[in-house]
């Protein structure tokens, strides 16, 4: 990676007896929507927060563009967060929120008033400057988080789990959204979140964590198709274990009959998920396999079959994953 | 049954002050009867210098006990709401004692403190009392202010650029301004009448109000008495009353 804009070296944060954050070492290029995954608890909004400036680490180096932060305070960082409840000020309208980092911001900005409009106008908030956070939706609100935000030209945008207040269908939007936001400022932007299909629509690379540390850094196709630890795979939904190996439940193919090389076993039970079926099957030695077969409208053999019937489960070589030794337990 | 029972409390409650209010209008210097009604009693007050110069302390006091008190209160309340520390049960009930301590043990306590310091009893021990007995009340109503509060638009802020004492009075205070006034007024109402500490730390020349009146009431109740009770009366129920409303204005 040439253009790097955020280097983690080590980093370590203790509360206590825990290590919240346990020697994580990543790079962030320029640019680049980037995703911190993983269960509540495994550091990643410890992490966010070092890189914002509210912890300090006790170990190990916070390089922003060349320059090593630890140690500076949040206020003197050139980075900026969207809070998970946005955090917009009560008593300040619309516009005073946006324009509170304005007296403060290191880059001098020539005409204040006009540059509040041309972030609204971007957030597609034209016309509210007047609001109270209040009178906001919650949509609306992450809109002016992100203008306040994103009015300081910050080297880097951090966002903890910045669609987790919102409603189902609203979070879809924000989601296109977002990405498409990012994509016109070409700021960097790490987000926090516990919901992977977010973290692999939104981002262009996640790091997965588990425990403090880093399982897996990659492209969202690599941690999805190629997930190196029993962790990653789980996370990801890939459910299927074998002896060194796993296999997605969406590469799983069930068939009614008899057929080489694949194996036998028992429907258990059968989810309809909407667009896809998610079927159980209890192999004979015992295993239990999940596979997710497409709801394509074709009444087969397969579709008909019920609990209990017999059922054969095939897989493809190539789409076993090998698991990385000893990190399989 | 139950009405008519109602009502007589109210009387009970009531009618002393109902008695003073009206006597202090009354034109004859003898209490008991009503002729008609003067505004005699208030003019005399009004000339009257030994009580010029008591309400002239009482203000003093009351002015810079509630600055101060204030100041160091809201400073409490806010560290007890936003820290988490080892003895904090312990720290905060030790905050909040002397509300319930009998204020005849704290003017004890407290004279005897100031002659273990050797200082010499004036307007400044009453001042200096004034401000340890009120602290605890102005932290109770912040802290009971800062309940919920959000910390993170501390962050917010300091994300924003604003350094700590930027974000305390961009943020923090005008949130939690009026839990703060409530406090100062609450401060104000209870230096302004308070008599029992007083009268132990007063120094010569250091006679507030209250301690006017009562030694006024030694030698007989008079008209001007009730007047001057009166005033205080309304004026203290005023800032109650401003002090509720800011306490359950809009969080």
């Amino acid at each position: 990676m040439n253009d790097v804009i955020l280097r983690l070296g080590a980093v370590e944060k203790h509360f206590g007896a825990t290590a919240a954050v346990n020697g994580v070492t990543l790079e962030i290029a320029r640019g680049e929507f980037f995703a911190l995954l993983g269960p509540s608890g495994c550091g990643k909004t410890t992490l966010l927060r070092l890189i914002a400036g509210f912890e300090q680490p006790d170990a190990g180096r916070v390089v922003l563009d060349g320059a090593d932060v630890a140690g500076v305070p949040a206020n003197e960082r050139p980075v900026n967060t969207v809070f998970q409840h946005y955090a917009l000020f009560p008593h300040l309208i619309v516009a005073e929120n946006v324009a509170f980092g304005l007296r403060y911001g290191k880059p001098k900005i020539e005409n204040p008033k006009s540059s509040i409009e041309e972030i609204l106008k971007l957030v597609r908030m034209e016309g509210l400057g007047a609001r109270k956070p209040d009178q906001l939706s919650g949509g609306q609100k992450q809109r002016v988080a992100l203008a306040r935000a994103l009015i300081l030209h910050p080297k880097v945008l951090l966002l903890d789990e910045p669609l987790a207040a919102l409603d189902v269908k609203l979070r879809k939007e924000m989601q296109v959204e977002l990405k498409a936001l990012q994509r016109r400022v070409g700021i960097t932007f790490i987000f926090v979140t516990h919901d992977q299909e977010e973290a692999l629509t939104l981002a262009d690379r996640v790091a997965v964590m588990n425990l403090g540390k880093v399982e897996q850094v990659g492209t969202t196709e690599e941690v999805f198709e190629r997930p190196r630890t029993k962790f990653v795979a789980d996370f990801m939904g890939a459910v299927n274990f074998f002896d060194g190996f796993v296999v997605r439940p969406e590469k799983m193919r069930l068939h009614a009959a008899a057929t080489p090389g694949a194996v036998e076993g028992k429907v258990e039970s059968k989810v309809y998920q909407g667009e896809t079926t998610r079927w159980l099957v209890r192999a004979a030695d015992g295993k239990l396999l999940t596979a997710v077969e497409q709801n394509d409208g074709v009444s087969d053999a397969v579709s008909r079959l019920k609990s209990g019937d017999p059922v054969w489960v095939k897989w493809n070589k190539r789409h076993e994953v090998p698991m990385e030794e000893g990190r399989h337990a | 049954m139950l009405r008519a029972v109602s009502w007589l409390v109210y009387v009970f409650l009531y009618a002393p002050i109902a008695v003073l209010v009206v006597f202090s209008f009354n034109s004859e210097r003898q209490t008991a009867v009503w002729q008609h009604f003067t505004l005699d009693w208030y003019r005399v007050l009004f000339r009257d210098k030994l009580i010029g110069h008591a309400v002239a302390n009482s203000l003093v006091v009351g002015l810079v006990a509630t600055v101060v008190a204030t100041v160091i209160g809201t400073m409490a309340g806010l560290a007890m709401a936003r820290h988490v520390f080892f003895g904090k049960r312990a720290t905060r009930s030790l905050l909040y004692l002397p509300v319930i301590v009998p204020e005849i043990v704290v003017g004890a306590a407290l004279v005897s403190l100031f002659g273990f310091i050797a200082m010499r009893l004036s307007l400044t021990t009453v001042i200096l009392a004034h401000i340890a007995f009120s602290i605890s009340y102005v932290a109770l109503v912040v802290q009971a202010r800062l309940t919920g509060f959000d910390w993170s638009l501390e962050e917010a802020a300091m994300d924003l650029g604003a350094n700590r004492w930027q974000t305390f009075w961009r943020v923090t205070l005008p949130l939690i301004a009026p839990g703060v006034l409530a406090g100062a007024l609450l401060v104000f109402t209870l230096s302004i009448d308070d008599y029992i500490i007083t009268s132990f730390v007063a120094g010569p020349g250091a006679t507030t109000l209250p301690l006017q009146i009562y030694s006024m009431v030694k030698t007989g109740v008079t008209p001007e008495i009730n007047a001057v009770s009166t005033l205080l009366l309304v004026v203290t129920i005023g800032l109650i009353a401003a002090a509720q409303r800011l306490e359950t204005s809009r969080r």
